[in-house]
């Protein structure tokens, strides 16, 4: 599954926002984000993808979709759910016919973080700057 | 008049994208009309004639095979060409959508190029056929 990841994020990340995503070795543990966008994958069991993302590099995302539009906090959320829309199914799609996607959410700021105390990434990238962390849980 | 264009996905963003890709592109739009799942995209056909649709998979209340099924059951709506765009790549599901009448498919994340060819060849089919059609 993190193999799969592996091969998945960076392209989505490059084809679509146009960001070169560099693994983080070993990982940073710093938990640090504004905004987890979720995903459930339902399957011969129930896993649950969480992207944790800085505001800062949401807007850098938004910038290179909408160059010419403002990073409203709808805006932002929305372009998150298809980030871990895109990001979950292309990873059912590399698992087989038995998984189902579920809807993509976005939660924001401390609510978001709760999820995550004591949970170990699956992937961490170096993206501009800042890191974007991915979990998978179940 | 250019082409009416129908977006269905339940992403704005994806819709937005989209939209810039065909204002974009250089071809001659009439009015880009946007739905965020199936029923709101037929709600849209009964008031609005559109030239093709661009449509997601994954959609809350009805779906993008749910509603290619919809639009096959209408003997004018079915006429519609249709291409999807989804993150799915299952070649079981793409198998499924193909056999309902899709003219192309288009996985996420896509290129602006990709979208951008996909939609002149439908084009330039369609073009072909009406030429054809009435020669």
């Amino acid at each position: 599954m993190k193999e799969i990841l592996r091969e998945i994020f960076p392209k989505i990340m490059e084809k679509m926002f146009f960001l070169v995503a560099e693994e983080l070795e070993g990982g940073t543990s710093s938990q640090r984000g504004d905004y987890v966008a979720e995903i459930i994958l339902k399957g011969p069991k129930l896993l649950t993808l969480r992207i944790l993302v800085p505001r800062s590099l949401g807007i850098v995302m938004f910038k290179n979709l909408f160059p010419e539009e403002d990073p409203e906090e709808d805006r932002l959320k929305d372009m998150l759910q298809e980030l871990a829309n895109m990001v979950g199914g292309n990873l059912i799609s590399l698992l087989g016919a038995q998984w189902q996607l579920g809807l993509p959410q976005v939660y924001p700021s401390i609510e978001a973080l709760g999820f995550l105390i004591g949970k170990n990434p699956i992937l961490e990238y170096d993206i501009e700057g800042e890191t974007i962390t991915l979990y998978l849980e179940g | 008049m250019g082409f009416n264009i129908l977006i269905v996905d339940d992403s704005s963003s994806i819709r937005r994208l989209l939209k810039k890709v065909l204002e974009l592109s250089g071809i001659e739009l009439g009015e880009v009309l946007e739905a965020s799942n199936g029923l709101e995209a037929l709600d849209v056909l009964k008031r609005e004639w559109v030239d093709f649709i661009l449509c997601d998979i994954h959609m809350p209340k009805m779906d993008g095979i749910q509603f290619l099924r919809e639009l096959k059951r209408d003997e004018v709506l079915s006429r519609i060409p249709i291409i999807m765009v989804s993150t799915e790549g299952r070649e079981e599901i793409v198998q499924e959508v193909k056999a309902l009448g899709i003219r192309a498919y288009v996985k996420k994340p896509f290129s602006p190029e990709e979208i951008r060819e996909v939609i002149e060849n439908l084009i330039g089919e369609e073009f072909s056929r009406d030429e054809r059609d009435s020669s």
